[in-house]
């Protein structure tokens, strides 16, 4: 049997970051990915990654407005290290290569973020996330770390509350394999694809969070979603929230710069999941375009500027939208972004499952509370890859040695079997597109009661069409057909959570507006929500939040 | 175009099936701002869930999507339907070239990260200097000499193009070697040297400029004009004894002496007595096709042409810049 003392789950920023962790502390250590690392979301990430390194910057500055942005939500104690540990992680990145952009004295450059008191994103132009990725991926190249590449987890291999390895398919050739290892870190991503409008890729199919949670370990917070103020309106391809922070600004269709009204101080620089609100409130209240957009006005900065600075978003409007950025308003909407929620882990990004760890957007342990702040993301996959491959290495070097349950392997073949033994039934596709609408139109940025529940019988029934869903590719080699409609499963379980969680949580706290609950409510709701599986649907739990030096306040900006 | 039925014309293999591979017809239904991705995912959820192909971002960053497309290499994921239909009143998609077909649309991409990988591809420090506490200063002006070759996507569109690997696979293709530019002027790494020494004994030379990797690039990274940066670079640190850089010396002492080309001297000059006679039997085929014969040994009476003086007065402005 293939045998490795720690195997990470995803080829992406935090999985790489874990991996080279993990080998250079002298432990047998393996990646195994459905896409060739470098094609990990972590490319798409743009902006900027966040550090207290400016000048009258502090990394209690930076944890305050982490704090506020998660609406109190947020452990402090795991946005303290966060916060701590930036500037040490950024420029070990700089170290390892990546390209950042600079002032004029040479030192790293840094551009405002959306909520932050001051301008702490450090960038590379508007392809920050490509550039850390392949930084974290040159090192685990030259430290000759093997990567399974295009192999996809299809289950955690779990007997006795432990962690033992992983079942997956080799996709080129068919086969599924049971691999051994004494340590298994999920480092997965998102589960944007669930949603129809999503800045995700194409393969953030939540399938570690869905595996975790399968498996018995709860999820955290899942209800939280974020929602980017500016994608491209139609095909929904992000343009970064940098523009804003190098001086863009919103308009609607009467030209009025309408942030000045939702964030009198912050205006369109206030945390996320208020503009989106706010793009929002436009559109419906008919100060939008038709068609539901508004606009992103960035010409005022010079076509030089921008293409220092954001080639991106001249890039992306150009070949997506037909704009010409340099000249002309950009037609934006606000989607799907980001997952708050996550596989629940503790500060040494350990589960409740001995032997399994994880790290980055799959997890949630509470960095970001009921919303992110932009630039935190690309920190965490630095900031926790690295702790979940130490923790992990170290409980691989002291773990007492358990037994491999092979009867995972034979249940995921059984489960194959079946799903590919059907002659007729529904295609994947369309389960897949009514989830999704489902999602944007009664789980997005403005919920209700009535919305949730007709979201959640909505999925009910959906999961039982998924029970006849029909692969239509028999063969072996890459049926994608195959992993199209496993993925599915996986979304369809998240899915339930994020609706379920939603319905049940009656306030309004960051990235989760209840239209019919409208304000936060801290002495009922100041607390996480802990989801485990159960056959019939997930049961809920409330977790307290570890508030440690700021005290819940009103959140304005 | 909204509504507006097309039809896609799609490379399809299946090695479990297929001795060959044949070409299957799909028409779908599209819409305004509908992309080649788009239509090949319609194709695969509504009419043939046994089509492969690779996809992720759907936002021109992952480099996951390239495929032939009416013949080019590009991402499917940044092709409008309409533009193509515009331009070529037809769709045909097809795997990258250069790399094997392992199912539909899907390409074995070993080749292309063997050779990424075996120029070491990463920052190699100087064991001279200590590393900084803080960051390396880095001027503006030298980020920006890195051009866009950090933005490179890895998507194998230059790869799939070029002329130069079809002919020797030994040819790293354009992304690597463009990578390998990126680290030779990195001021923070450590191994300029031996990474000009690659430069120079590898085939870098058999890039032969025809600009294809230019033209295929999705972000503008430019790689066939790096790969000349990289060769100017390799020359510039002595490492001069490789047929190319004879070649280049040839060509420009041609021309700053005679201000045309002996075409047969730049045989001698490239490959050495030595080498040119062993094309001989390439010398004979020409001279049977009707090729002159002072065309192939070297014009011995080749003498400056009218003006000379002008185009020795270019070579000296140019010494003059550098």
């Amino acid at each position: 049997m293939l045998t490795h003392d720690v195997l990470i789950v995803g080829g992406g920023g935090s999985g790489l970051r874990a991996a080279l962790e993990a080998t250079t502390s002298g432990v047998d250590t393996a990646i195994i990915s459905k896409l060739h690392p470098l094609r990990s979301h972590t490319v798409a990430a743009a902006g900027g990654i966040n550090a207290a390194l400016g000048e009258g910057d502090s990394w209690e500055g930076h944890m305050e407005d982490t704090v506020k942005g998660s609406d109190y939500l947020a452990d402090q104690d795991s946005v303290e290290f966060l916060c701590r540990e930036a500037a040490s992680a950024l420029i070990e990145l700089e170290h390892f290569g990546t390209i950042f952009n600079r002032d004029d004295n040479g030192k790293m450059a840094s551009r405002p973020f959306g909520g932050h008191g001051l301008p702490r994103a450090y960038f590379a132009g508007d392809r920050t996330g490509l550039a850390i990725l392949q930084s974290n991926y040159e090192q685990v190249l030259k430290n000759n770390v093997h990567v399974y590449v295009e192999w996809q987890v299809l289950s955690l291999a779990v007997e006795g509350g432990q962690c033992t390895g992983v079942i997956a398919v080799d996709l080129a050739t068919g086969e599924l394999h049971a691999i051994r290892s004494k340590a298994v870190i999920l480092a997965t991503g998102p589960a944007g694809q669930i949603y129809a409008k999503t800045t995700n890729a194409l393969s953030c199919t939540g399938d570690g969070i869905s595996l975790a949670y399968r498996a018995g370990a709860p999820l955290k917070d899942m209800e939280f979603v974020q929602f980017h103020p500016t994608s491209l309106w139609g095909p929904n391809v992000l343009i970064t929230e940098a523009a804003r922070g190098e001086g863009g600004i919103l308009l609607n269709n009467k030209e009025e710069r309408f942030m000045e009204k939702y964030a009198p101080k912050m205006k369109d620089m206030a945390a996320r999941d208020v503009v989106s609100r706010a793009i929002q409130t436009e559109i419906n209240e008919g100060r939008g375009f038709e068609g539901g957009y508004v606009h992103l006005k960035v010409n005022q900065l010079g076509s030089d500027y921008l293409r220092e600075r954001l080639p991106e978003v001249i890039e992306f409007s150009a070949d997506f939208a037909g704009v010409d950025a340099t000249k002309e308003l950009i037609p934006i909407e606000p989607a799907q972004h980001y997952v708050m929620g996550g596989i629940a882990v503790d500060l040494d990004c350990s589960t409740s499952i001995r032997g399994l760890y994880a790290a980055g957007e799959c997890t949630c342990m509470s960095l970001h509370g009921a919303n992110r702040l932009g630039g935190n993301a690309l920190l965490e996959l630095q900031v926790f890859g690295k702790k979940a491959g130490t923790n992990a290495a170290e409980y691989a070097k002291r773990c007492s040695p358990a037994e491999f349950p092979l009867q995972t392997l034979s249940n995921v073949e059984n489960q194959n079997r079946e799903m590919l033994s059907r002659q007729d039934g529904e295609r994947p596709g369309r389960i897949r597109y009514d989830l999704q609408w489902t999602m944007t139109n009664n789980v997005g940025i403005y919920r209700t009661a009535e919305g949730l529940n007709e979201a959640i019988k909505n999925i009910l029934e959906l999961k039982k069409r998924y029970r006849q869903v029909y692969v239509q590719d028999s063969g072996k080699v890459f049926n994608t057909d195959l992993t199209m409609a496993i993925e599915l499963g996986f979304m369809l379980d998240l899915a339930e959570v994020i609706a379920v969680g939603a319905l049940a949580r009656t306030e309004s706290r960051g990235g989760h507006s209840r239209t019919d609950y409208p304000d936060r409510n801290d002495k009922k709701w100041l607390n996480h929500t802990i989801a485990r599986y159960s056959p019939d649907g997930p049961k809920l739990e409330k977790e307290d939040v570890r508030i440690t030096t700021l005290k819940p306040a009103i959140r304005s900006y | 175009m909204s509504g507006e039925n097309v039809s896609f014309t799609v490379f399809r293999f299946n090695p479990e099936k297929d001795k060959e591979p044949h070409y299957e017809k799909y028409t779908i239904e599209t819409r305004k701002g509908m992309t080649i991705l788009d239509g090949l995912r319609k194709i695969k959820d509504e009419i043939d869930g046994s089509l492969s192909l690779r996809y992720s971002c759907s936002s021109a960053i992952c480099g996951s999507c390239s495929m032939k497309i009416n013949r080019y290499s590009k991402l499917a994921c940044k092709t409008q339907i309409a533009d193509q239909m515009k331009l070529h009143g037809k769709i045909l998609v097809e795997p990258m070239a250069n790399l094997r077909a392992i199912k539909d649309l899907v390409v074995d991409m070993e080749p292309f990260w063997n050779h990424w990988n075996n120029l070491k591809p990463w920052l190699i420090k100087d064991p001279k200097k200590p590393e900084p506490a803080r960051e390396h200063t880095m001027t503006r002006d030298q980020v920006t000499a890195f051009g866009n070759t950090p933005s490179c996507i890895t998507c194998a569109a230059c790869f799939s193009e070029c002329p130069a690997y079809e002919v020797d696979h030994n040819f790293p293709g354009p992304a690597a070697l463009s990578r390998l530019y990126r680290f030779s002027i990195d001021p923070r790494d450590g191994a300029q040297k031996e990474r000009l020494e690659m430069a120079g004994s590898i085939d870098t030379w058999l890039c032969v400029r025809c600009g294809l990797c230019v033209e295929a690039c999705p972000k503008d990274v430019k790689p066939g004009e790096m790969i000349t940066l990289l060769k100017e670079m390799s020359v510039k640190a002595g490492h001069v004894q490789n047929i190319g850089a004879h070649h280049a010396e040839s060509f420009r002492e041609n021309i700053e002496e005679f201000g045309n080309l002996n075409e047969g001297k730049l045989v001698f000059d490239t490959l050495g007595v030595g080498g040119a006679l062993k094309k001989s039997p390439d010398a004979i085929k020409l001279l049977l096709r009707g090729k002159k014969v002072d065309k192939l040994l070297g014009d011995l009476t080749q003498k400056p042409i009218p003006g000379i003086e002008q185009v020795k007065q270019i070579y000296r402005e140019m010494k003059k810049k550098k």
